[in-house]
């Protein structure tokens, strides 16, 4: 098992967030995941520099799927951060399993939009997520939601009590 | 333990915990006093000695952080840190920055405030850097 860490983080690579979970599990290095990131060499560029002293591959969830066996299956212990719930529903679908040493799928920011619920602070989900929530939390993973390692925590199963 | 007091001109203070919320969630053991026109030096200085007060019953030393050298914050709590009367250690830093706010949690379980300060001056130091495009890598080892 090659991956040591599963996030949902709306802004994909944030420098200081990811590197404060870095200090916390081994990280080799971190894949990525979003269909407009990876298709914006510009900003796939300036996600990259965002994390200077870690590997990092941007990947849409196409490319995902195909390399990610590789990495699982690697010596090393990669980070994979998804854009959305919907981006790891898309992988675990076709067969990616996202089990990791910390044991549950860590979500931090999803900011609010139009079609949001807030479930708690600065993160909220729309009925896709929602599905997409149920669908991963259904194949068996915690799902924990957590800005920063010691900040405090809810469960998916805790979200789904503040939903209409 | 430490507490974490952030002492600035206007809002900025408030502005850090502000944005620290976003991305990080409420701050534990941290808390502001702001310098405000129209409160003037007097009301900053009670509302600091207040603050410093209230806060050392809770914890082993006080980390004050603050906007800028030798402006009133950081001289108010340059008074308190190197009084004798103080009831806990209390280390004074400037230059606070958003970085700085956030690593600062990282040690609210030392003890030692005088040895977090160091560190958190050099830690942050290296926070301030200029941008430069990221170096190509190969994709295909993992």
């Amino acid at each position: 098992m090659a991956l040591s860490f599963v996030r949902i983080d709306d802004r994909v690579i944030h420098g200081q967030l990811v590197t404060r979970w870095a200090k916390e599990l081994p990280c080799d290095g971190i894949v990525a995941i979003d269909d407009e990131v990876a298709a914006d060499p510009l900003l796939s560029s300036v996600m990259k520099g965002a994390v200077s002293d870690t590997k990092v591959w941007l990947f849409d969830i196409a490319t995902a799927i195909a390399k990610l066996p590789k990495v699982i299956a690697s010596d090393k212990r990669y980070f994979v951060i998804g854009k959305s719930p919907v981006t790891l529903q898309r992988l675990a679908q076709a067969g990616i399993d996202l089990t990791n040493l910390n044991k549950k799928i860590n979500v931090g920011p999803m900011s609010s939009r139009s079609n949001t619920q807030v479930i708690g602070p600065n993160q909220s989900v729309n009925p896709q997520e929602i599905e997409a929530f149920n669908y991963l939390s259904e194949l068996g993973h915690r799902i924990e939601f957590r800005l920063v390692p010691d900040s405090s925590f809810y469960t998916w199963q805790d979200a789904q009590k503040k939903l209409n | 333990m430490i507490h974490v007091i952030l002492a600035t001109h206007g809002k900025l203070a408030e502005g850090l915990l502000d944005s620290a919320r976003m991305v990080y969630g409420e701050l534990a053991r941290t808390s502001s006093v702001s310098l405000r026109e129209e409160g003037g030096i007097e009301t900053f200085k009670q509302e600091f000695a207040h603050e410093i007060e209230l806060r050392s019953q809770q914890a082993d030393g006080i980390l004050v952080l603050c906007d800028m050298q030798s402006g009133t914050p950081w001289n108010v709590a340059c008074c308190h840190a190197f009084s004798p009367d103080t009831l806990r250690p209390v280390a004074v830093i400037c230059g606070v920055n958003f970085p700085m706010l956030l690593m600062s949690m990282d040690y609210i379980g030392d003890n030692d405030v005088f040895d977090v300060a160091k560190t958190l001056v050099r830690q942050a130091a290296e926070t301030m850097c200029c941008a430069t495009p990221p170096l190509a890598q190969s994709d295909e080892e993992f």
